[in-house]
């Protein structure tokens, strides 16, 4: 009779090798595991992106809809600017994404690409309301796809009245800054006492390019300007080019104020976060902002009042004004689970009431529609006076918002802020601009 | 009855039982099933993705639609590219910084530590804990505590007299060396449990015949730790640099490549290249390249270790 005797290294082998297989087959189980399905219970759950900032807007939104649609449950998912412009194409184009989504990168790509439901038939109705400007920025070859989260303005420097006061600064009777020479005077009153001129962020990725589309839309006639706005669009004849005065002028004058000490220190290695802290704190005299921040200062319980003011155009120029944006535009990704129900939720959002309630009056945006009531608005003071101002003195469209961000926002921001840095000059970074959107088209 | 070798159990030097041959083979097989789930997961987790940024490396894609193959044009676009030699020469730099400033700095710490040391316990924890906050928090902490008039740092440094209007990061010349000072600071704590885990190996022996023969302490140190944890050492020093050399997430969290790319490493180029501009083919190309230099440098790494033990 044998007897066996297993050896030494078998004795080890086995006990390691089930380990292993039972590792792997645990990662493999793991790995196939499915998405959880937004059906469940006869519930559906309709999935949809938004902005931190958001949040009251959308409480009156979801609520809405969840009563007009009952076994519908909407779910919102927070995405940062930074994931907007750069990783969510992919998200939209995937075979999982969110059923609402925010517009990312070059999402007219998307569109052609199929990626996007088509809204024609939700427009019928909501077309003829926009306000004028609105119906071009949500179009891709004559089809919508995107629907917006409202108007808002941007490019006002908002400041601190009672850090005004105490610096002797006179407000201008029209909130206009006139010249450079006006701008450096104030920003020296303001560091006389100890505080600082704009605060900017330099490393968010976008203002730079809010000071560059005031600026280029003051040194620009209505012409030339839409010849900027058009530049990327290979359809369109390239009237303009980055290297003509009018851009390089806006570049020098943005470089200038950068020189002078407008904007605070270490404001090239700032976010806009670490930037309104200064402004919060008391620090900043000033801070470039949009129409939305005035619910911010609310939610933020500031000790100050605040007010705002357009900063000046490039010199020589009469004109100066906010910038108007008709917001993130939102789209249903044609993979999306509830594609219809997604249809339902962004024409709920284009509706007067909506528009009124949970745009307007939660101080987010301003209506991007025209029949809204605006006697029914009760925005705060600060938002309707930028109504105001927007209604007296007008406002530019946004050459950032409308050339697509891989050869327009992605471009001139870091540019500038190497320009601010002294790593190049306006003439180099209007070049580079000109490099880019000869390579779109 | 005829003897026979089998019936002897007498076999021919170099030959194996019959029985022995066929379990063996047996065990080849049972280990080979074994292990085929985790080479299946390798594959498709690290080998495909690896076979795809070289294929889209070849071609021209935005992320919407299918890539086109452009052949070399991609390499040859990369390669004529000044932007790509300085944010190599950069990383290269910033990855040697790192690791050189992580391995000193631990070593010490380790030594101290393993020499007994007053506090040495709370030391082991105290220093560890930077290895464990998530590098995107500690982005967004540092970034905040190098600013002007409401960071930490320029308020202590304002509370000795040194002014705290520091702006470090919106400088471009000295981005860089913040970076490197919060890199080695996330880093330390990992390669100190390395260290000291290889220097508590030691045997006291060693150090007590030392004593006796009159080595001091800094003698035991250069002539016995040092050598005896050399193996240690380069471990931690390449593993250090790869990490480095590889790192995003904390140089996008406190400068984004800034100010004017002066702290443009190649993960960040990448990243750049292909979620801001929806250049996939160019960003996959520049992966590809730092991943060959990693390789080499690996390479180079382990023959060097594998020397010196060699040499032992």
């Amino acid at each position: 009779m044998s007897t066996k005797i297993s050896s030494p290294s078998a004795r080890v082998g086995r006990p390691i090798a089930a380990l292993a297989l039972a590792t792997a087959t645990l990662f493999a189980v793991s790995a196939c595991s499915g998405a959880a399905s937004t059906e469940a219970d006869g519930e559906t759950t309709l999935t949809v992106q938004i902005s931190a900032e958001w949040g009251p807007m959308m409480d009156i939104l979801v609520s809405t809809f969840e009563a007009e649609n009952p076994g519908v449950t909407v779910e919102l998912q927070t995405i940062t600017p930074e994931q907007k412009s750069t990783t969510n194409s992919q998200l939209i184009s995937s075979s999982n994404p969110p059923d609402v989504a925010q517009a990312s990168g070059d999402w007219r790509d998307l569109a052609r690409n199929g990626d996007l439901e088509p809204l024609d038939d939700i427009f019928e109705e909501i077309a003829p309301r926009l306000t004028e400007g609105t119906a071009e920025q949500l179009q891709v070859d004559g089809t919508y796809y995107g629907v917006p989260t409202g108007n808002a303005y941007v490019g006002m420097a908002y400041y601190n009245v009672e850090l005004f006061e105490e610096a002797g600064i006179e407000i201008p009777a029209d909130r206009r800054i006139a010249s450079n020479a006006d701008l450096y005077d104030i920003v020296n009153k303001l560091k006389a006492v100890g505080a600082e001129g704009v605060a900017i962020g330099g490393t968010g990725g976008y203002q730079f390019g809010w000071l560059v589309d005031g600026l280029l839309a003051s040194a620009t006639s209505e012409e030339e300007l839409a010849g900027f706005l058009s530049s990327a669009d290979p359809s369109a004849d390239l009237d303009v080019s980055y290297t003509d005065p009018a851009f390089v002028q806006s570049l020098e004058t943005l470089k200038a104020w950068g020189d002078n000490g407008v904007f605070q220190e270490g404001y090239l290695g700032a976010d806009p976060a670490q930037a309104s802290a200064l402004y919060y704190q008391g620090i900043a005299g000033m801070i470039l902002g949009g129409s939305w921040y005035v619910g911010q200062f609310e939610e933020n319980n500031l000790e100050f009042t605040s007010d705002f003011l357009i900063l000046p155009p490039v010199d020589g120029a009469e004109d100066s004004k906010m910038l108007l944006i008709t917001g993130t535009s939102m789209v249903v990704p044609s993979a999306g689970a509830n594609v219809e129900l997604a249809k339902k939720f962004v024409e709920l959002w284009q509706s007067d009431e909506m528009q009124l309630q949970a745009v307007a009056n939660t101080d987010f945006s301003f209506p991007n529609v025209t029949t809204v009531d605006l006697s029914a608005l009760t925005i705060a003071p600060l938002g309707a006076a930028i109504v105001e101002q927007a209604s007296s003195a007008g406002t530019f469209p946004m050459w950032s918002a409308v050339v697509p961000g891989p050869v327009g926002q992605q471009v001139i921001d870091p540019n500038v802020q190497g320009m601010l840095a002294g790593a190049s000059t306006p003439e180099e970074v209007a070049a580079k601009q000109q490099t880019a959107i000869e390579g779109a088209r | 009855m005829v003897k026979t070798m089998e019936s002897t159990g007498l076999r021919l030097v170099g030959t194996r039982a019959p029985g022995v041959t066929a379990r063996k083979r047996r065990q080849k097989v049972l280990m080979a099933v074994t292990i085929l789930p985790a080479v299946l997961m390798i594959v498709a987790f690290f080998g495909v993705p690896a076979l795809q940024a070289v294929i889209l490396s070849v071609s021209r894609w935005s992320g919407v639609g299918d890539p086109t193959l452009v052949g070399a044009d991609n390499y040859v676009t990369v390669l004529s590219s000044p932007l790509f030699y300085a944010s190599l020469v950069r990383t290269l730099l910033y990855a040697a910084a790192t690791s050189l400033g992580i391995t000193l700095i631990a070593t010490f710490l380790a030594a101290a530590v393993s020499s007994g040391v007053a506090g040495s316990r709370f030391y082991r924890v105290i220093w560890f804990a930077p290895a464990v906050a998530p590098a995107a928090a500690v982005g967004v902490f540092w970034s905040t505590a190098f600013q002007p008039r409401i960071g930490t740092v320029n308020a202590i440094l304002g509370g000795l007299g040194l002014g705290d209007d520091h702006a470090w990061l919106a400088r471009t010349d000295t981005a860089i060396y913040v970076l490197i000072f919060v890199s080695i600071w996330g880093g330390v704590g990992f390669a100190f449990l390395l260290l000291l885990g290889g220097m508590e190996q030691i045997p006291l022996s060693v150090y007590e015949a030392a004593r006796i023969d009159g080595a001091s302490a800094l003698r035991q140190f250069f002539s016995i730790t040092l050598p005896l944890v050399r193996p240690v050492l380069a471990i931690t020093a390449t593993l250090q640099l790869i990490w480095a050399f590889n790192g995003f997430t904390l140089v996008w969290g406190l400068t984004k490549g800034g100010p004017a790319e002066s702290t443009l490493t190649l993960p960040v180029l990448v990243y750049k290249e292909g979620f801001q501009f929806f250049r996939f083919g160019e960003a996959s190309t520049v992966a590809v390249i730092a991943g060959v230099i990693l390789i080499v440098i690996g390479f180079f790494a382990m023959r060097l270790s594998q020397s010196q033990q060699g040499d032992k």
